[in-house]
């Protein structure tokens, strides 16, 4: 982009399908992810039904038999993570923040990052396909272990999985263009004067973030073309009776797969911090702590994948090596959650909606971290492995990364991103309806799986132990709350549309923030600031003694 | 791509194109150390570990290719040495040169591979030929990726960045440092 060409009159098609500027990316990824987002929601909701009312005609739905719980438990939880908690966090977020709270004018590679979004809805057409085809989407759980991935006798969806793998390898080339962007991008494109500690904490987490899925995308990349191989081809890379090796996916897939829970977090609390520094009127308790525990986080979470596999036949001392790994990746991560709630204390907090969402961020994510430490412990794991015990303990740390960190960082930024204010009164509504009933759905499931329910059965009617009356309920209540969770989307999708079009138009900087990215137009335009800022402090100097200002921009001159 | 943008931004001590590779360069090296640990567990799993009856491998061949590739990283160097030096016309005779020995390289792997299938060597006849084809697939696809981005540079780069030569170099030395570790766990 070179400075003449912001004066261009654009098609539509340049300015919004194929454009590399790269707000209009940020926002392509965000309601693409939204919209992959809601097919999860949708799937979840059938068949959760399934478990709480089984054998019933489900509204919207129908029958769910056994093979297409199959699907859609598998494609819940693949899509929930690729395609939606990746696209919105990282891409999204990391798109649209990068270029403005650096204070430059785009990517450092706007092509490939044109190129990026249009790999990855490549892989949400490849991934919706696969719905379409004989005998259905994938069934073989989205951690797609063989030989029940490979083979098309045991998974029963021999063209959906092929469809699956390929659909999850165009995913991770979409993000790993992404991330050469983003972390290039950090590191040549900063405004003058913007020194490493200027940084705000969000887009460190979002580049350190880049950097972990960069380091381990490469083995699962591997993997799945070998899983590949053997679905075509039948070569048994992963077959034991052809000289290969189950376990080896598994190595393959979580030395990926751990560290990419740590790539969804590290955006997520970046957020938090910057909303909760901006509504509560205080500077970040400890910016280089909180930036150190996030390294530290990133270095360890490659050294706890095989946590994952206690039961599945390695060698117990290895498993010992691996509990104390685990056990100890959650010190940096209570630490960073105690600087967080240090930089509370004092504050002057306002309860706005990013805001509530950031501290429901703070609790529900912790719950997510304590139960973590019972199934890091290996002896533990034993009983509880495969059990709702750890469906509840995951979702009580993804729901906080993705669903409510995500809605503190959209209510934060929607006036930059669309020039206009949300409704306070919408938002709010919104809040309480996810975040009350998201509790109500899993603390019940915590209970059923200390009670040895199993995660991969589609009707407990066949298994008198499990099919009591008492466990029967703690089912129709999760459910019954996944169903209210649902419906309080719907508020925050009125609010979304009618504040696009009609809100009322955002200042330049409605929250009185410092950063960069309030001090360009909302929303800004093509070319981003009317001139390029200079920085001349850090991002977080607010309430500062002798100020008459509560906030001090990181643009403005020293006196 | 986004230069003269940027212009008003302290300029850092290395270009984008060469962090962008650089970052690309340390996931391809994740990426075939996965591919290694995989034919190291698979090949430890495997009680009697041997080359098909009946096949031998082509290691003198893939020795003098190996020296061959070679070549063509050293061409490679002189390209960037004459490049700094601003030698145009060297540095375009050094860049083909690299680029034809590249793709010599995967023109002799290619026709090693034609030879192995005739011999009944393929991925489904045996682990070995899975992991075979997988390894030294994976680096073919990468030479040949490179040896053809080496043409098209060779053919353009008066026009092109210092920074996008750096990148494709460094690329291509992956692909040439790479291939010995391959070479002596797969044939050997």
């Amino acid at each position: 982009m070179s400075a003449d060409s912001h004066h261009h009159e654009q098609s539509f098609w340049q300015k919004y399908v194929f454009s590399v500027d790269h707000k209009v990316i940020a926002l392509q990824y965000l309601f693409t992810g939204l919209f992959m987002g809601a097919i999860g929601g949708f799937l979840v909701y059938a068949f959760r039904m399934q478990l709480a009312f089984p054998g019933s005609e489900i509204p919207f739905y129908g029958l769910v038999n056994s093979a297409s719980y199959n699907s859609l438990v598998t494609n819940h939880g693949t899509i929930m993570i690729f395609w939606f908690a990746m696209p919105v966090l990282i891409a999204a977020f990391g798109n649209f923040l990068i270029p403005l709270m650096i204070g430059c004018d785009d990517m450092v590679f706007p092509r490939l990052n044109r190129t990026s979004y249009q790999v990855f809805l490549l892989s949400v057409v490849v991934l919706i396909a696969s719905f379409f085809v004989p005998q259905g989407a994938f069934g073989g759980a989205w951690t797609a272990y063989p030989p029940l991935s490979t083979t098309p006798t045991y998974s029963l969806t021999p063209w959906g999985a092929i469809l699956w793998i390929t659909a999850v390898t165009l995913e991770l080339i979409a993000f790993l263009l992404g991330g050469i962007n983003f972390i290039t991008t950090l590191m040549n494109s900063r405004a003058k004067g913007m020194k490493m500690m200027d940084i705000p904490i969000v887009l460190w987490f979002i580049v350190i973030a880049s950097v972990l899925f960069m380091a381990s995308v490469g083995p699962l990349v591997a993997g799945a073309i070998m899983m590949i191989f053997d679905q075509t081809l039948h070569v048994g890379f992963f077959d034991p009776a052809r000289g290969g090796d189950p376990i080896l996916w598994q190595h393959l897939f979580w030395f990926f797969g751990h560290p990419e829970v740590y790539v969804v977090l590290l955006p997520a609390m970046g957020i938090v911090a910057d909303v909760m520094c901006v509504f509560a009127r205080k500077k970040l308790f400890a910016y280089k702590t909180v930036l150190y525990t996030a390294i530290a986080t990133g270095v360890l979470s490659f050294f706890v994948w095989a946590h994952h596999q206690f039961v599945a036949g390695i060698d117990p001392r290895m498993a010992n090596v691996f509990t104390v790994t685990t056990l100890l990746i959650s010190i940096p991560v209570a630490e960073a959650l105690f600087v967080y709630i240090a930089t509370l204390y004092g504050g002057s907090i306002t309860f706005s909606t990013p805001m509530l969402f950031a501290l429901a961020f703070l609790v529900e994510f912790l719950i997510g971290g304590v139960t973590g430490i019972f199934l890091g412990a290996s002896g533990a794991d034993i009983f509880l492995h495969d059990t709702y015990f750890v469906i509840a303990h995951f979702h009580y740390t993804f729901v906080p990364i993705a669903i409510i960190a995500t809605f503190a960082g959209i209510y934060y930024w929607f006036p930059k991103m669309f020039g206009r204010m949300y409704n306070e009164k919408l938002g709010k509504i919104h809040f309480w309806g996810t975040v009350l009933p998201f509790n109500t759905i899993f603390i019940p499931l915590f209970y059923l799986g200390m009670a040895g329910q199993h995660r991969r059965i589609f009707d407990f009617s066949n298994f008198p132990g499990l099919a009591s009356d008492g466990y029967q309920t703690l089912r129709i209540i999760a459910t019954v709350s996944l169903v209210i969770m649902i419906l309080f989307q719907i508020p925050f999708v009125i609010n979304l549309f009618y504040s696009i079009f009609y809100g009322p138009k955002a200042e330049r900087n409605p929250w009185n923030a410092n950063t960069l990215e309030w001090v360009a137009p909302s929303p800004p335009p093509h070319g981003n600031f009317e001139e390029l800022p200079e920085c001349y402090r850090g991002p977080y100097e607010y309430s500062v003694e002798g100020r008459e200002l509560d906030y001090w921009p990181q643009n403005e001159k020293p006196v | 791509m986004n230069q003269q943008a940027q212009s008003a931004v302290k300029p850092s001590k290395i270009s984008s194109p060469v962090i962008g590779m650089g970052i690309f360069v340390f996931t391809e090296v994740m990426f075939f150390l996965a591919l290694i640990s995989a034919f190291l567990v698979i090949k430890a799993g495997t009680p009697e570990w041997s080359i098909p009856d009946g096949i031998t491998l082509p290691i003198y061949t893939t020795l003098f290719n190996t020296f061959l590739l070679f070549l063509s990283g050293y061409f490679l160097w002189n390209a960037g040495s004459y490049h700094v030096k601003k030698n145009l016309e060297e540095t375009k005779s050094q860049l083909t040169k690299a680029a034809v020995f590249g793709l010599i390289f995967v023109g002799i792997q290619g026709y090693e591979w034609i030879q192995l299938i005739q011999y009944g060597m393929t991925m489904h006849s045996s682990i070995f030929g899975a992991c075979f084809y997988l390894l030294i697939g994976s680096h073919g696809l990468h030479a040949l990726m490179g040896a053809v981005a080496l043409l098209y540079f060779a053919n353009v780069f008066e026009k092109t960045q210092r920074g996008t030569i750096h990148a494709l170099m460094i690329f291509w030395f992956l692909v040439v440092g790479i291939w010995p570790v391959l070479f002596g766990l797969v044939y050997f």
